[in-house]
């Protein structure tokens, strides 16, 4: 970190010139997309013409090839004794991937004009693109995690709002519920390892983390968890092995988004994460990693050669590669996990958005019903054969720089073990699925001559797309990394281990052609199904988790309503049953004593009536009696 | 002019006298003169706080003044101080409290009958409401919290839905229920404080918090040894009574039953009201009264404390998931969400309290919404069942836009204010188990997981309600009654959106109006209430 | 058998004794009026059999007193009379048991 010059910007006034207008473009065309109609053009055009002024702002505000680091800190708000800041770092890595982001949201833009053309909402749709393309814009340039956090949560909401793009369909709205939801674990372990770190640092800026830990020791435990708890954030947002089981279903969504956010840019944000924060974690979490991400490259490929859906294909594929990125930053060799991270932007937005016209011009998705795509759209099928040579790694592309480098120094460092065995037959795997669509595609058919559409907007960006694959985009040369528009690393690869891989890809491509089982991949056979639905991991999650949640949710929901309320009601009614026995006994036992002392006296009146007679003689006998008393009480 | 929080809370109070005054032919006056007064309240409470937010620190706008002062012969005199005053953590609830009655009377279109009994009450719950968040005189506290009775009651009962009179008469005798022991000790504590100005005893609730002033043998004093059940010194008993007091309001599991029924029966402005405001008071009081009077309490009773908090953000999540009405989910969610803030302050910690009352400001808002979004559509079709609806978003595209933003904000997407309440709550709980060892670290992550079934449930329900194709049960009666916005709502829900999304994205709004007060308040609970400890457990063994 | 003063008080008890049963039992006033007179005699053989047996000098006082009593009885009866006709005038009956207007 030489030659750091840090900015301390007091105010937003300070920074905002007229050249930062290409910033706030996308942002302010997202609002107005979102809140009224425009017409199909006035949106297309706006959205390049906002992408482009971005990039504009980017070259001018930000000088990069003048300045290597440059922070921008801007104070935020103050909570405690802290103060949250924003803080933005541009440097090489900040800029190349700005870069390639740029041009895929361009292309895809582009692209989207011919793939999205007469849909209902179309400028919401380009909002959503927009906002996505915003929020990864902060994403990439936050230098402080709790920034980071908040653009990689509306990342994860943009991905929402574009995989249900089509919300009247029931598949699309059920994946993108699965999707944000599973994201949203990932989120959990970010906000722990947020939690961790401010508890540690009293910080989340990145650069100042960094400056503490110069002067600390390495084996915080503080540290230990919150790695582990960033991996997890990055399995969830990256789709890997637990948590990858978003993104096939995430197919849902229109191609061109796929190509942007599944595959170039939103599933590489946790990559660029580990990239900008693994220099705090210890050897156990990247070792962890490594798992991790060994399992889902080889998980993944053996799911994408037996799939027959070219988008689920795709999926997988990302899964993988996004593994072998990971892998790369796990045993140390980030400059290449980051120039693997670009090379497959490229070429996996071609190959997404190649597919896109397949699956357009020909109304379908299954590989098998795209035989003879070749001849139909050939352009297409051109730019689908570069970036799929770009995939598996062959000379020529720019890929196989990265891919080469990344598989050399695994082998350098820990020779033929268990996982560099499991990435060589991930290698191999690669090449089949891909090469079984490219025979699907290449295969003759005869079909008649359906007009095909010769649109520029459906053209242009896989061309351009698939010329960044090659290797004019980084090198100089196509055998040897030559440092050309910048220095990424440079490593020198033995000829014989260079040549055995490419032997090793072709030996899959040659397998295809020649075993036709491969190319079949009948479900009939039980791996083949097992591996088709994913190794049931989907049902055995739902089994696991969302059966019991929503059976502790009834059993609360009844325990609520019965015996916690019952007991409120119960004591109620016992205030109620209370007071009727009150009344009953007020009613009954004290108005009932008055009224037997009433009823007592009437009685003795009633006895003492009978002598009442009204008869003379009765009345003589009494007195003769009483007198007969008296005298005889005297004597 | 330094009576503004006298005019804030007795300029709805004259306003209710004109409008009794009113013939009821002049009905139509009533809501529009509604308006005005909470709009008036509004502005008055903003410009209340930009005067804070100049110094933000202490009490300011204090009004004092005798007001009840009688010689009771042999037992002294009684003695009642009409004591207003805000500081950082009741200001920013002031400006809530106006704000959401403002919106309520705007919401309260959908009253027809006897207005003027309703505007009437309406008017003095606001009052109330006001004097609340001021008083600083336990007794004035304490008429005005029970003053919010009586409106809500009425509002519940009277306008309210099919079992109202079940739900106002248990909301009134649950809530009276606390507030009943809580006058029992703030009697207590009159007797036991001695104001250290006039030697008498006094209701005033900021000597009530110092220690030094109580009487050596009084009741509620460090130095008593009255001790009950477990030999528990009687100060706790105290802490115990208050805490379920306010606890019933906030309302926590499991004294929260009430609130289901008090939320789906209640009519959809005073619904609002009691979600935006009513709910913060419990808050309010925790903060301010139990932990202010009784910090030892507060300090041996916070891992319990939390973990009511954690069960309740569960619980609620649990049973939001399980809802099939709209509405009652919606409440079960609230009370998930006041779950985060009973974590927060059972923290102790200044980003713990700082995050609780972002999150109760936050969440008055949200609720608010989602409140005013629930009533939107049953204003439509008369029904509230979750399984009756499928698709809304193809006929009401832009209500479902502020459906989603109200949902999102809920379940706490950054950029949104929920989502800074549920960050702060969770990084002070997570402290707390290194700088003050109160609460242990699994309750953040058990209040996390609450946060992930917040999003399962809330986006169950937009993919239930609001996408795939529409189907109604009303079937095609009821495509014909759900029309999109009319403008009384787009003008309740366009400030609540900008809000929400202003708050997320500068939290300074808020925190630099609390945060030299809760930094000053954590400090002094827990340096006092450490100190309490020690002088208690010398003398009694517990 | 020698005839001393027991018997003339055996005599007076016994007539009283019926004198008394007439008064209460009869259902004709005159009748009733007959046994008082019946009891008011036997009280005067009373008084003359104690003064026969007295030997002292006021002796006569026994004599005297029952004339006396003899005497008033006859007023008494006389007026007991003019009430029973009065009686008879206003209840048209002498049966006592009839005339029960004093009843309760």
């Amino acid at each position: 970190m030489n030659q750091a010059i840090t900015y301390q910007v007091d105010s937003l006034l300070q920074v905002l010139d007229f050249s930062a207008i290409g910033f706030l473009l996308p942002l302010l065309f997202f609002i107005l997309f979102s809140f009224y109609r425009f017409s199909e053009r006035i949106v297309f055009w706006s959205a390049i013409a906002a992408i482009l002024a971005s990039y504009g702002s980017l070259f001018y505000f930000l000088k990069p090839l003048v300045n290597p680091h440059q922070y921008y800190i801007l104070d935020w708000f103050s909570i405690a004794q802290s103060k949250f800041q924003i803080t933005l770092l541009i440097d090489d890595t900040c800029f190349l991937v700005l870069s390639m982001i740029h041009l895929v949201t361009l292309m895809v833009i582009i692209f989207s004009g011919y793939y999205m053309k007469a849909e209902l909402r179309f400028e919401k749709y380009f909002a959503y693109i927009l906002f996505f393309f915003t929020a990864m814009f902060g994403l990439v340039l936050s230098n402080n995690l709790f920034l980071t956090y908040i653009f990689w949560e509306l990342v994860g909401f943009a991905s929402y709002a574009l995989i249900g793009f089509w919300r009247t369909k029931d598949s699309a709205i059920l994946a993108n519920k699965k999707a944000f939801i599973i994201n949203r674990i990932g989120d959990l372990g970010f906000l722990a390892a947020i939690c961790i770190l401010f508890n540690q640092f009293q910080t989340l800026n990145i650069h100042s983390i960094e400056v503490m830990l110069q002067t600390s020791p390495k084996d915080l435990p503080a540290l230990y968890l919150a790695s582990f708890a960033i991996i997890i954030a990055v399995i969830a947002k990256s789709a890997q092995f637990p948590l990858h089981v978003w993104l096939p279903d995430a197919m849902e969504g229109p191609t061109p988004v796929s190509a942007l956010i599944h595959a170039a840019t939103m599933v590489i944000a946790g990559v660029y994460l580990l990239l900008r924060i693994a220099f705090f974690f210890p050897p156990e979490a990247l070792l962890f990693l490594k798992y991790i991400a060994i399992i889902s490259m080889v998980m993944a490929s053996l799911f994408a050669i037996v799939q027959q859906d070219i988008k689920k294909i795709l999926a997988y594929s990302t899964i993988s590669q996004i593994g072998f990125m990971l892998f790369a930053i796990s045993i140390g060799n980030q400059p290449f996990a980051l120039f693997h991270l670009l090379t497959h932007a490229f070429f996996k937005a071609a190959l997404f958005l190649t597919a896109g016209v397949f699956i357009h011009e020909n109304k379908t998705q299954d590989i098998r019903n795209l035989t003879g795509a070749a001849k139909q759209q050939p352009i297409a099928f051109i730019a689908f054969s570069i970036a799929a040579a770009a995939l598996i790694g062959l000379p020529f592309t720019a890929a196989y720089f990265s891919k080469e480098a990344i598989l050399f120094s695994a082998i350098q460092q820990h020779g033929l073990d268990v996982f560099n065995i499991l990435l060589l037959f991930s290698v191999l795997l690669t090449s089949i699925y891909i090469a079984r669509i490219w025979f699907y595609l290449f295969a003759k058919k005869d079909s008649s001559n359906i007009p095909q559409a010769k649109s520029v907007a459906m053209n242009l960006p896989i061309v351009v797309l698939a010329m960044a694959s090659l290797f004019a985009a980084f090198s100089a040369s196509p055998f040897y990394l030559q440092a050309f528009w910048f220095t990424l690393g440079t490593e020198t690869i033995a000829p014989m281990f260079s040549i055995g891989i490419i032997l090793l890809s072709v030996a899959g491509v040659l397998a295809v052609k020649f075993i036709p089982a491969i190319l079949l991949m009948d479900e009939k056979n039980a791996i083949v199904y097992f591996l088709k639905n994913g190794a049931f991991i989907d049902r055995f999650y739902a089994y696991l988790f969302v059966k019991p949640i929503q059976q502790i949710a009834a059993l609360l929901k009844w325990l609520d309503k019965h015996i916690v309320d019952g007991i409120v009601n119960g004591i109620a009614n016992f205030a109620i049953v209370i007071a009727n026995f009150s009344d009953w006994f007020d009613r009954n036992i004290i108005d009932g004593l008055v009224n037997l002392i009433a009823l007592f006296a009437k009685r003795m009146g009633d006895i003492i009536r009978i002598t009442q007679t009204g008869r003379v003689q009765t009345y003589f006998l009494l007195a003769l009696m009483l007198m007969a008393i008296v005298v005889w009480f005297i004597y | 002019m330094n009576n503004w929080l006298s005019v804030l809370i007795f300029l709805p109070i004259a306003a209710a006298l004109i409008l009794l005054l009113l013939p009821k032919r002049a009905s139509n006056v009533f809501r529009p003169v509604t308006i005005v007064i909470s709009l008036l309240q509004t502005l008055i409470a903003a410009y209340l706080y930009t005067q804070y937010l100049k110094n933000p620190q202490g009490y300011h706008f204090v009004e004092r003044a005798d007001w009840i002062n009688l010689n009771l012969g042999t037992f002294g005199r009684l003695n009642i101080d009409y004591f207003l005053a805000v500081d950082g953590l009741s200001i920013g609830l002031l400006l809530l409290s106006a704000f959401v009655m403002f919106i309520a009377a705007i919401a309260s279109n959908e009253i027809k009958k006897d207005p003027k009994a309703y505007y009437t009450l309406f008017l003095l719950l606001s009052a109330a409401i006001m004097g609340v968040f001021c008083a600083l005189d336990f007794f004035l506290f304490y008429v005005f919290y029970e003053l919010m009775l009586l409106p809500m009651y009425f509002l519940i009962g009277m306008w309210g839905g099919p079992n109202r009179e079940y739900a106002s008469i248990k909301f009134f005798l649950y809530t009276l229920f606390g507030s009943i022991f809580m006058l029992l000790v703030m009697i207590g504590l009159y007797f036991s404080v001695i104001d250290p100005v006039t030697g008498e005893h006094t209701f005033n609730m900021l000597y009530m918090m110092d220690a030094a002033n109580y009487t050596k043998d009084s009741y509620f004093s460090i130095f008593s040894t009255d001790a009950l059940l477990f030999n528990y010194p009687v100060r706790f008993f105290g802490f115990i009574v208050l805490f379920i007091a306010f606890a019933i309001k906030i309302p926590t599991i499991p004294l929260h039953t009430w609130l289901p029924d008090a939320h789906v029966e209640a009519p959809t402005p005073v619904s609002i009201i009691l979600a935006g405001v009513l709910l913060k008071i419990g808050g309010y009081g925790i903060i301010r009264i139990c932990y202010g009077i009784f910090p030892e309490a507060a300090i041996y009773f916070s891992y319990w404390i939390g973990l009511i908090g954690v069960i309740s953000i569960l619980y609620g999540a649990f049973i939001a998931l399980a809802s099939t009405d709209l509405k009652r989910m919606i409440a079960y969610s609230s009370i998930s969400h006041m779950g985060f803030v009973i974590l927060g302050i059972a923290s102790l910690t200044s980003e713990g309290v700082n995050g609780a009352i972002f999150q109760m400001i936050s969440h008055g808002v949200l609720s608010t919404m989602l409140f005013y979004l629930v009533g939107v559509l049953y204003l439509r079709v008369q029904d509230r069942e979750i399984a009756a609806f499928r698709g809304l978003a193809q006929p009401m595209p832009r209500y479902t836009l502020f459906v989603v933003i109200a949902f999102f904000a809920s379940l706490g997407l950054p950029g949104l204010s929920g989502f800074i309440g549920e960050a702060f709550t969770l990084i002070g709980a997570f402290k707390s188990a290194s700088v003050n060892a109160l609460l242990p670290r699994g309750f953040a992550i058990l209040a996390s997981v609450g946060i992930l079934i917040g999003a399962a449930y809330f986006l169950w329900t937009l993919q239930r309600m609001f996408f795939g194709a529409p189907r109604f049960k009303g079937a095609q009666e009821w495509h014909l009654k759900l029309k999109d916005l009319t403008a009384t709502e787009y003008l309740v829900l366009i400030p609540l959106a900008l809000i929400t999304i202003l708050l997320g994205i500068f939290p300074a709004i808020l925190f630099d109006a609390s945060n030299n007060t809760i930094n000053a308040w954590v400090h002094e609970t827990w340096i006092h209430g450490i100190a309490n400890l020690k002088s208690m457990q010398s003398l009694l063994k517990f | 058998m020698d005839i001393n003063i027991s018997h003339f008080l055996f005599i007076s008890a016994a007539l009283f004794a019926i004198g008394f049963y007439a008064a209460i039992r009869r259902r004709n006033i005159i009748l009733v009026l007959i046994g008082i007179e019946l009891m008011v005699n036997a009280a005067v053989i009373n008084l003359v059999a104690f003064a026969n047996v007295n030997t002292k000098a006021n002796a006569a006082d026994g004599k005297l007193m029952a004339l006396f009593a003899i005497v008033l009885s006859a007023a008494a009866i006389a007026l007991a009379l003019a009430i029973v006709v009065k009686v008879y005038q206003y209840f048209n009956t002498i049966n006592p048991d009839q005339i029960e207007e004093f009843k309760n």
